[in-house]
């Protein structure tokens, strides 16, 4: 008798230790390919919240660029310029575009603006273009047009710094010794 | 009697000879010098402007440099629809050295929406109200950026940035 007490009370407390192991929702399945799946059924449930953050662009332009233009240049540009750098401090690729160009030409008198550097003998054109070091030639540059555009001039990758040159061609007819304006409105966009 | 006479006749001399120098050294004064150049007074001294071009090409550097601005900018603001605020986020760095306004103008129609006073360096604007009303939507705008002189408040010249607008109902 007492060995069958015994052993039903070892029988008992068998079971009332195992509880705990059988009130856990996990099962465990063999997935077959040595991998043990643990899968979870009732439980807590958690929200996951996530914030889109905004994208920042963050750049250095110029807001103003004075310039020289003379019919005595030798060379095909008739324009002595500054270097103008722009910097991409943002984590994105940006453009740079002219969004529009304010010119006065009142000072010049008979003179009037030419869009694509073709110019006639009263005429002055005035545009923009990506270079290392001030260009002796024409090529590649982005014409100013009078008013509103949208004349891409550069494409700057994360961190990256740009260097640009104004260019110009002027005619042979056109007043010396005075002064006139042509404006260009520098606009960033995300690329 | 001789003595005098000869006295009176000496001082003549001497007084017609003095005379005589005077009036030569005036008369040379006038005629043109034939042994010197005579200096021009209208000359200004120094290197005539637009003659050395490394000079200008210096001075030119100079003005597009102080011209030079940085900003950031949430290229994609978020508005309420109700209150018509959103995170515009513009810094104006506090390197600039410039007072900044920004101006942000619909593409379509070039209608004005905001326009702020200025900001100075060190500081941004994080949310703004616009003042010109939109729908829900989203609608492409530029935000153009004013630099002046933070001394003379006097307008160094114009960037922008493109953003695109939201408004919805948050």
């Amino acid at each position: 008798m007492k060995k069958v007490l015994s052993f039903l009370l070892t029988v008992a407390m068998v079971f009332a230790c195992s509880q705990a192991v059988f009130a856990d929702a996990r099962a465990y399945r063999d997935s077959g390919d040595g991998d043990i799946v643990i899968e979870t059924s009732g439980g807590k449930e958690i929200e996951l919240v996530g914030h889109v953050e905004p994208t920042i662009i963050s750049v250095v332009m110029p807001s103003y660029i004075p310039f020289d233009i003379s019919k005595s240049q030798p060379a095909e540009n008739k324009v002595v310029s500054p270097e103008i750098k722009v910097t991409n401090n943002s984590n994105v690729a940006v453009t740079i575009y002219v969004d529009n160009a304010r010119v006065d030409l009142s000072n010049l008198q008979g003179t009037s603006w030419n869009n694509n550097g073709m110019v006639a003998e009263n005429q002055v054109a005035v545009g923009l273009t990506e270079a290392a070091a001030q260009p002796e030639n024409l090529m590649g540059a982005r014409w100013l047009a009078q008013g509103q555009q949208n004349t891409e001039l550069l494409r700057l990758i994360p961190q990256q710094n740009g260097k640009m040159f104004i260019v110009g061609a002027i005619g042979s007819q056109v007043p010396e010794n005075q002064v006139f304006s042509v404006v260009p409105t520098l606009v960033v966009k995300q690329a | 009697m001789n003595n005098k006479r000869k006295t009176v006749i000496l001082v003549f001399l001497a007084g017609a000879v003095i005379a005589l120098g005077i009036a030569c050294f005036l008369l040379l004064r006038m005629l043109p010098s034939r042994s010197g150049l005579e200096l021009e007074n209208n000359a200004t001294v120094g290197i005539m402007p637009g003659i050395d071009r490394e000079q200008r090409l210096k001075e030119l550097q100079n003005e597009l440099d102080k011209g030079l601005i940085a900003f950031s900018i949430n290229s994609s603001p978020l508005f309420d629809s109700k209150t018509q605020e959103g995170n515009l986020m513009l810094e104006n760095p506090a390197n600039n050295a410039k007072l900044l306004v920004a101006q942000v103008v619909l593409n379509e129609g070039q209608k004005t929406l905001y326009t702020s006073k200025a900001i100075q360096p060190g500081s941004y604007l994080e949310r703004i109200k616009l003042e010109q009303p939109l729908a829900e939507g989203v609608y492409e705008a530029t935000v153009y950026i004013q630099a002046y002189d933070e001394q003379t408040q006097d307008l160094i010249g114009q960037t922008g940035a493109a953003v695109t607008l939201t408004v919805q109902n948050q």
